[in-house]
């Protein structure tokens, strides 16, 4: 437990930085304005009519405009936490008064990436709480599917969150992690690109189309693949007791956390070599 | 100290790194057998309820592939489906369909056929039917981006359906704008992007059947042409129209747990706009097998009814009623349906009984069906004159007072009590109007311009301009 405690103070200590930081404030009262302003979207559409019946596509596109914006906001607001937290202390010198303490490296670290989840659980409560009444109040039920989208939306952040983490631990600032940070999360969603060549491979018989298939298959299993989450915005309309919506979340929590746990160890290996 | 810690991060990340792997490609396979099952479940709709071998039309055509792969997958899954007897899969219009598109039917088989797809024993299948799909050989199974490698989809990171929303405000602005013909184009891309867009197909249809067509007239049987495409005769206003339904169809076997989509093929298109009252009646049966609105059973007996089918309307509104004892409609909108079906039960089984008559010999059994026949007779006036002043009853009584003359010879009178019939009751307008012309025609008295017109009509049949020799004379195709 002794172990735990410095991480424990180091988490609450970064939670509390984190959410003074202008960025998150600003990301985050935009993206509740979107979420809050989509409901107005549908106010120009003329069409939620057939015949005498009301159609829910005004409900549709509340619930696709709620879900993207959580997760563009949401990206950004991880890629600017992550990618700030360590870079900043290193600027401001106070890593080296932190680690002086009776607190090693990894204590650190771990204290850091924990306040940093703690920060993005925080903006997908304050998004998703707003978006689940909002929802509820127009439906009058309430929209269960979503806290799984939502969960799932905090997985796939997980992953940007610890390779943008390990990248910031290279540094002492915050941009080269941030432009990291974004091109991981562009990167990771078009990892489903490779497996097209690694299909179209081999085709014309020689050896550099072979070798090109090689690294594409060896990229594919290495990198993270965020398409996977994508069913995060098909849950949300899809009816519930989806047979393969409820064999895929557990796997994609469990996704989530293993390359997490890539992220992280990542980011110690290069934290306890660093010069401080 | 420094080494192996170095070598102990190395061999954690390793192990990381192969777990994050491992469990990649165990997605990918979960993946595999989501596209494949998503893919079965569209299949065996489409096989279940369009596919007709009888009516080559622009769908059965395309989905071909779909529908002889579909067969292959059958055969390899001997052994792993259940046991349906074959009288069971027998579908309403006959057709004897297979096990795999039987199970298709209902949503309690979708977790075995997820099992099914993702079975070891059915690898070989599933592979084929990855690389068929790639090769967009497979109609069906083109609207999963993910089996399409790199494409349209993966440029918007996952939000193919926000990509979806914003084409569908360009079809409303351009819905304003007047330019419907643009419409279309954009509505299939749309449906797509997201082939799970109900709203997409219902407003899409809506838009081509009703709104599309408002302002166009009726195509004289005479001018339809033959529509490969449709498999049937249309003009310029039914081509609208049978868009319309394949739009709704192609919604029906991506999402075949929603109801409202064969909902409205059903009422929307193939009752109101194509009078086509036995594919209304499958399509409304299929929107009553999943979880429905209370007022969906309601159209599927009205639908019905119109078709002839009176017992099975009948024992609809009473099953009705039954469930909702307390509603307005369960308690006194239903029990006049109930009153009309058994009216007209009475008059069907009254004119089988005279049918038999005509064709008796036998006094002894011409006196007996005739005293059968006056008993249903006399049940059919009991229950329209218990119906009171109800147009639909009057025009009923009217029309049994008609024929009453009729026997009598006493024509005139019987064409003076239809003409006041029809115009009483609007639901007896179509048959009271071709009693009159009958009669009139059999009788040799003067026709009007619009009486000698329908004959016309008739007389052309519904046989039109490059029909197909071997179709001539039949009338609708059946979906």
């Amino acid at each position: 437990m002794d172990f735990l405690r410095g991480p424990i103070c180091i988490g609450v200590y970064t939670w509390r930085e984190g959410i003074r930081k202008r960025s998150y404030i600003g990301f985050l009262i935009l993206s509740l304005l979107v979420i809050f302003g989509a409901s107005f979207i549908t106010s120009f559409m003329n069409q939620r009519m057939v015949g005498e019946a009301q159609t829910d596509i005004d409900l549709k596109l509340i619930k696709d405009i709620c879900v993207t914006t959580i997760s563009i906001f949401g990206m950004l607001i991880t890629v600017f936490i992550s990618a700030s937290m360590v870079p900043n202390e290193m600027e401001n010198k106070v890593v080296y008064s932190v680690l002086s303490k009776p607190l090693n490296r990894f204590q650190y670290l771990l204290g850091k990436f924990m306040g940093i989840q703690a920060i993005i659980l925080l903006n997908l409560l304050l998004m998703g709480g707003l978006f689940f009444v909002a929802l509820y109040l127009r439906q009058g039920i309430p929209p269960t599917l979503l806290l799984w989208s939502i969960l799932l939306t905090y997985f796939e952040f997980l992953i940007v969150s610890a390779f943008t983490f390990a990248i910031s631990c290279t540094s002492t600032s915050a941009v080269l992690p941030t432009i990291a940070g974004l091109f991981i999360y562009i990167t990771c969603n078009l990892t489903q690109y490779l497996k097209d060549v690694i299909e179209r491979a081999g085709q014309t018989g020689e050896k550099l189309d072979e070798l090109i298939g090689g690294l594409a298959r060896v990229l594919y299993n290495v990198l993270p693949n965020l398409q996977y989450f994508s069913l995060k915005t098909q849950i949300v309309n899809s009816p519930p007791n989806d047979p393969p919506a409820d064999v895929l979340i557990p796997n994609l929590i469990i996704y989530g956390l293993v390359y997490a746990m890539v992220g992280f160890i990542l980011a110690y290996w290069v934290f306890r070599r660093k010069e401080l | 100290m420094k080494r192996p810690m170095n070598l102990i991060l190395a061999v954690l990340l390793l192990v990381a790194g192969t777990l994050g792997t491992l469990q990649g490609r165990h997605i990918d396979s979960i993946r595999e057998g989501q596209v494949f099952y998503e893919w079965i479940i569209a299949a065996g709709t489409h096989v279940r309820l369009f596919d007709d071998e009888k009516v080559r039309t622009k769908r059965t055509v395309e989905y071909a592939n779909d529908v002889a792969f579909l067969k292959e997958v059958e055969k390899a899954a001997t052994g792993l489906l259940p046991d349906v007897p074959r009288e069971e899969r027998v579908m309403d219009d006959g057709r004897t369909v297979g096990t795999l598109a039987y199970l298709t039917a209902s949503d309690e088989n979708y977790d075995l056929l997820f099992k099914l797809a993702r079975n070891g024993a059915l690898d070989g299948v599933r592979k084929d039917f990855l690389a068929r799909a790639r090769d967009q050989k497979l109609k069906l199974a083109q609207y999963e981006g993910y089996v399409s490698g790199a494409n349209i989809f993966n440029l918007f990171f996952g939000f193919r359906q926000l990509a979806a929303n914003f084409i569908w405000l360009e079809v409303d602005r351009l819905w304003h704008e007047g330019t419907v013909h643009l419409m279309v184009p954009l509505m299939e891309s749309c449906v797509l992007l997201d082939p799970h867009f109900i709203d997409a197909y219902l407003l899409g249809a809506w838009h081509v059947a009703y709104n599309v067509t408002a302002k166009l007239d009726d195509t004289p049987e005479n001018l339809k042409v033959w529509s490969d495409e449709y498999g049937t005769c249309v003009g310029e206003k039914e081509s609208f129209y049978y868009w319309a339904a394949e739009f709704l169809q192609s919604g029906i076997e991506h999402n075949p747990r929603n109801y409202k989509l064969p909902f409205d093929l059903g009422f929307a298109i193939y009752k109101n706009k194509l009078n086509d009252y036995p594919n209304a009646v499958a399509a409304l049966k299929t929107a009553v097998s999943v979880p429905h609105e209370v007022w969906v059973p309601r159209q599927l007996y009205i639908v019905e009814e119109l078709n002839g089918q009176f017992e099975e309307a009948r024992a609809g509104w009473i099953d009705y009623m039954k469930r909702y004892p307390n509603s307005a409609t369960g308690s006194s909108v239903a029990p006049r349906f109930v009153r009309r079906n058994e009216g007209r039960i009475a008059e069907k089984r009254m004119l089988e009984v005279l049918q038999a008559l005509d064709k008796a010999t036998d006094p002894d059994e011409r006196a007996k069906l005739q005293a059968e026949a006056d008993k249903y007779r006399a049940e059919a006036l009991k229950i329209w004159e218990s119906m009171g002043d109800e147009p639909y009853a009057v025009g009923r009584r009217l029309r049994m007072k008609a024929q009453d003359l009729i026997r009598e010879n006493k024509i005139r009178d019987a064409i003076g009590v239809l003409e006041k019939a029809r115009w009483e009751s609007n639901d007896f307008w179509d048959e009271g109007s071709e009693m009159i012309i009958r009669l009139k025609q059999k009788h040799g008295l003067n026709l009007s311009l619009s009486e000698k017109m329908w004959i016309l009509r008739q007389e052309g049949g519904t046989d039109c301009r490059g029909m197909p020799p071997e179709l001539r004379g039949r009338n609708k195709r059946r979906n």
